[in-house]
């Protein structure tokens, strides 16, 4: 790996103050993905910029090794955002609807635990964003990775 | 005459955008130069789909006040579905870039090169 | 041989000027995209899922198979970039001559 540029004010302002408000507005674009513009794909996107804008920057050589966060755990990710999907689609089958169908999976349960007033398909579109957004933004990581990655260091 | 413009504009606008990107894959040698216009075209095609999406006096495809009980019109908003499609399409092309960098990479490890005529002898011999 | 490329390309850039005027004026509120199907999913999207973003209401519930099968394609799209640049099991080969 090269060397990281060595400015320190970009570095520390990058570091301490644009990644932790990337992080948090890829989680709030996440959770308000309904009520407002938003949703699993964008929140993904901005997600693995976060991650991305670590590794451009250098900041995890310090902390982690040169590595970061490890290929496997990446693959589980996006693995997992896939089966969530798919989980949740047959989940609905399971209640006696057709594929897809959030409103017969009762999760009122969570609306009462949350004090809120959603519908079973709002809550079932919940879900499967957050699928959308485990899958997308660990893809996104795995593909620069490997694009960044220098063979003869290997 | 500025009524045509203002109407066809956005249209010539994506048509000369799609044959330049058509232009890079198609004249250029470098590999990644043909990816590039790859992404131009693509740009094209997702920015006509959105500006057929517009409808005079439509606003942000969100409804205010849905919980207070408000009806919504149709009329009141533009066209929501080419936005699902566009934004579905955009990350498809990242994963496409993605794809297509990476047999970049392969290829300039093997070959040491990206330039198309090289490449092209050297796969014939 | 650039000359050609160029000939064609304006050929293209005419034959796609030409089929513009086919087009409906821009934000015509009465375009066939704007009448058929879209109504519908505004309507539906209050009597029927009850979220403000009609957006997402489409891209998560009318369209979920769509939406399925594209986060099938980014997965297959990481795969195949782990395929094609992963080093496991792959001989060293010497550096290119030229």
């Amino acid at each position: 790996m090269n060397q990281p540029y060595e400015s320190t004010i970009l570095k520390f302002i990058a570091k301490n103050f644009l990644v932790p408000l990337m992080v948090v507005f890829a989680i709030y674009v996440l959770i308000h993905g309904e009520s407002s513009p938003g949703g699993g794909f964008q929140a993904g996107a901005i997600f693995a910029s976060a991650i991305i804008l670590v590794r451009l920057i250098g900041a995890n050589t310090q902390t982690q090794g040169s590595k970061g966060l490890p290929m496997p755990l990446l693959i589980i990710a996006a693995s997992t955002g896939l089966g969530i999907y798919v989980v949740t689609g047959i989940l609905a089958q399971l209640f006696g609807a057709n594929y897809l169908d959030y409103a017969a999976i009762p999760l009122q349960w969570f609306n009462e635990f949350a004090g809120e007033n959603r519908t079973n398909r709002a809550m079932g579109m919940w879900i499967i964003e957050l699928g959308v957004f485990l899958g997308v933004a660990s893809v996104l990581v795995i593909i620069f990775d490997l694009l960044s990655k220098d063979p003869e260091n290997d | 005459m500025i009524e045509l413009i203002s109407e066809r504009f956005p249209y010539w606008a994506t048509m000369l955008l799609l044959v330049i990107g058509l232009y890079a894959m198609l004249g250029k040698r470098s590999l990644l130069k043909k990816i590039i216009g790859l992404n131009i075209f693509q740009s094209a095609i997702i920015l006509f789909f959105i500006s057929g999406s517009m409808r005079e006096g439509g606003s942000v495809p969100i409804i205010e006040g849905l919980h207070s009980g408000a009806h919504p019109h149709p009329e009141d908003f533009v066209n929501p579905l080419p936005h699902v499609l566009m934004l579905t399409a955009i990350v498809v092309g990242v994963a496409i870039t993605g794809v297509a960098l990476s047999f970049l990479v392969r290829i300039q490890r093997e070959f040491g090169t990206l330039d198309e005529s090289i490449l092209l002898e050297e796969v014939r011999e | 041989m650039k000359w050609l490329t160029f000939t064609f390309l304006a050929f293209i850039l005419m034959l796609l000027l030409w089929a513009t005027s086919d087009l409906p004026s821009r934000a015509n509120p009465q375009s066939p995209a704007n009448v058929h199907l879209s109504p519908e999913f505004t309507k539906l999207t209050e009597t029927e899922i009850h979220v403000p973003n009609i957006v997402s209401a489409i891209l998560a519930d009318f369209r979920g198979y769509d939406t399925l099968g594209e986060t099938f394609v980014i997965f297959t799209a990481g795969l195949a970039v782990l395929l094609v640049l992963s080093s496991h099991g792959r001989k060293k080969k010497d550096p290119p001559k030229k």
